[in-house]
């Protein structure tokens, strides 16, 4: 109650201002209605002041509205998203990448007499429980993920595109097979394919990424076909085989590039849920292998030692953090945009 | 006359359907002369797309061409396929059909559109493609051609489209196009530049046209001759000029007689009782026999023949007495 008046006096200081810069006859006997009741009327009062604001035409009011207008719209179109999305992809990128040519300790020195420092100026993130910088291993460990997740995303969309098309294209048959197969494949648990490929394989970099790339394949597969089902049978696909377009131009031309915004949407995305898989497996010990750093790796080292070297876990758990909200930002803000 | 461009015999289209097959299209036979503009009509669903589809090989699935021939340049159209057909297509015989606004590919420029069937059959550089696909947005009467050219298809109008699919249908210089109902989704204003533009490109370059329509009127205004189809068979065919004033057949009788006139302003516009049986209904010797006011016993029970009753003028009909064939 007590900066209830308060309010309304500041509001009619305002309303005062409003009407002097503008003053007409007709909002004349609005203006006077606030101040009999000034508390009930209180929302009316502000909206009029505001209607007053735009026909007062004052430029730099107008601006101010104007610019929270454009806000929202920078919201509402997803642009917001992007620029988050794209400012944190950039900066991991950036660290990554920078670490082939600079990193402020070796990966693999070990400093005995600094073990678990906690962060300083000397060792930005701390040290491991082998006194290893973390910094120089988390950014590190980034750039290897990240090409785990590039690659795994890369060969399983154009394996996805592949049969997506050629599936949702030629129909009947051979769209059953295909579809019945992907099905099977992702019925099972990726960390039991995972596994399975481990042992057929050998452990490493590449059995990581085919296990992956396998799990991965389904999603696109379906997001390709049913994008080509929408689109082989619309009118100017059709016209380009009255004009005598052959079907793999027709699919290259005419359906696909109509796909690629919904498709790109979901190759962002799917790049962040690589990443977690990635991690995941690391942490399960069938990904990448010591002494090589990866995010999901020292995930798991870190478990042993959390109370004592709490940074530890940190370190490598916001990096996934911060790219996994930038790759979905950056996808919705894709799918906003453009779809 | 001169030997005919194409020449379709016999043409019969099925439709398979709970694994029983429906006659689309009943052995209809007729031919396109170079230079000429042939027009058919029938109501909705008598068969007139689905022989234009015939003929350019891109029937759907469970419909296929049951039997006959369609000769075109010394090709089978009905029984050429893979790179024979590709190189057809486009390029010696082309189409344009009823949706403008969807018929072109929204994420692809104009300009780089419509060199399309170039790019397909022929060697020409991209540049030579680009320079004709530019020159081809003026011949179809665009104005602007240089902002069009690089414009994408939802920045243009319905009108335009049409006129870019006409562009794109052109460009290879075909030797035979199908009009599938190229004016009825346009407004009047612009049915009738796109039918001047039609007749421009048949008296300029010497295209053959097959107009497909279900108005008569404008069919009457463009075509030399006319075919006259129902449920899936020819009725009567003839020069435009001998259908549109002397109709012989009852349905074509009909079909004139509700085409809209200034004089008759205020009337009911006559119409032909009842209406086209779906193709899965069994239909009389002679499919019109139900909705037919002059229809007999004999209607129903023996397929009438094709009966000559003026210059180049048949009809199928057993009311209409002329020397029989």
């Amino acid at each position: 109650m007590s900066n209830k008046p308060q309010k309304t006096e500041s509001n009619k200081g305002k309303a005062a201002k409003a009407q002097a810069s503008s003053k007409t006859a007709s909002n004349k006997g609005k203006s006077a209605q606030p101040r009999l009741h000034p508390t009930a009327q209180e929302p009316n009062f502000i909206s009029e002041g505001m209607q007053r604001q735009v026909s007062a035409v004052s430029p730099e009011k107008k601006t101010k509205k104007q610019s929270a207008e454009d806000f929202r719209e920078f919201i509402r179109s997803g642009r917001l998203e992007l620029l988050i999305g794209c400012v944190l992809v950039a900066a991991i990128l950036l660290l990554s990448l920078g670490s082939i040519l600079y990193t402020p300790y070796d990966i693999n020195f070990m400093d005995i007499t600094s073990r678990m420092a906690p962060p300083s100026a000397h060792h930005l993130f701390g040290t491991d429980n082998m006194g290893r910088d973390i910094f120089s291993r988390a950014v590190t460990g980034g750039r290897f993920t990240l090409l785990v997740a590039v690659l795994t995303v890369l060969s399983s969309t154009l394996i996805g595109c592949v049969l997506g098309l050629f599936s949702g294209y030629a129909g009947g048959i051979i769209d059953e097979v295909i579809m019945r197969v992907i099905d099977a494949v992702s019925s099972f648990p990726g960390i039991l394919i995972a596994l399975i490929i481990v042992t057929v394989l050998d452990l490493g970099r590449f059995t990581i990424i085919i296990a992956l790339c396998i799990m991965f394949v389904p999603s696109f597969t379906r997001i390709v076909r049913t994008g080509t089902l929408q689109y082989k049978d619309a009118v100017f696909v059709r016209s380009s085989k009255v004009f005598g377009a052959s079907d793999l131009r027709l699919l290259l031309m005419h359906v696909f590039p109509n796909i690629f915004p919904l498709l790109l949407s979901s190759v962002i995305i799917g790049l962040s849920n690589a990443i977690l898989a990635e991690s995941g497996m690391s942490y399960l010990g069938l990904g990448i292998q010591p002494p090589t750093p990866s995010w999901g790796r020292m995930l798991y080292e870190a478990q042993s030692i959390i109370f004592k070297a709490p940074w530890y876990a940190i370190a490598p758990g916001l990096m996934i953090v911060f790219t996994i909200v930038g790759f979905n930002c950056i996808g919705e803000g894709i799918r906003k945009k453009y779809l | 006359m001169a030997e005919p461009l194409l020449s379709v015999r016999r043409l019969s289209i099925g439709i398979r359907s709970n694994k029983k097959t429906y006659t689309a299209v009943d052995k209809v036979s007729f031919d396109v002369y170079p230079g000429e503009i042939l027009g058919i009509v029938g109501e909705s669903g008598c068969g007139k797309s689905i022989t234009a589809m015939s003929l350019m090989g891109l029937l759907g699935s469970g419909v296929s061409v049951t039997g006959g021939n369609a000769f075109f340049e010394g090709r089978d159209l009905l029984s050429i396929k893979g790179k024979e057909r590709l190189h057809m297509n486009g390029n010696r015989i082309s189409m344009i059909y009823q949706e403008p606004m969807t018929s072109l590919n929204p994420l692809m420029k104009i300009g780089r559109q419509i060199g399309e069937p170039l790019r397909l059959h022929t060697d020409l550089p991209e540049k030579e493609i680009r320079a004709r696909a530019r020159e081809m947005l003026d011949r179809v009467g665009m104005r602007d051609g240089d902002k069009i050219f690089k414009s994408y298809p939802h920045q243009l109008s319905g009108g335009m489209r049409q006129r870019v699919m006409i562009a794109m249908a052109a460009i290879a210089n075909p030797a035979l196009l199908i009009a599938d109902e190229p004016t009825t989704a346009l407004d009047v204003t612009t049915q009738a530049e796109i039918l001047e533009l039609l007749r421009k490109m048949n008296r300029d370059h010497g295209t053959s046209i097959i107009f497909i329509s279900h108005d008569l009127g404008v069919v009457g205004r463009i075509c030399s001759r006319v075919l006259v189809m129902y449920a899936g068979r020819l009725v009567e065919s003839g020069p435009s000029a001998a259908i549109l004033g002397d109709p012989e057949h009852p349905y074509t009788e009909g079909l004139i007689a509700s085409i809209p006139e200034v004089e008759d302003r205020g009337e009911d516009l006559p119409s032909i009782p009842g209406r086209v049986p779906s193709v899965t209904e069994e239909h009389a010797a002679c499919p019109f026999a139900p909705r037919c006011g002059k229809a007999t016993a004999l209607c129903s029970k023996i397929p009438a023949s094709m009966r000559n009753v003026g210059p180049d003028h048949f009809v199928w009909c057993h009311n209409v007495h002329g020397g029989s064939r």
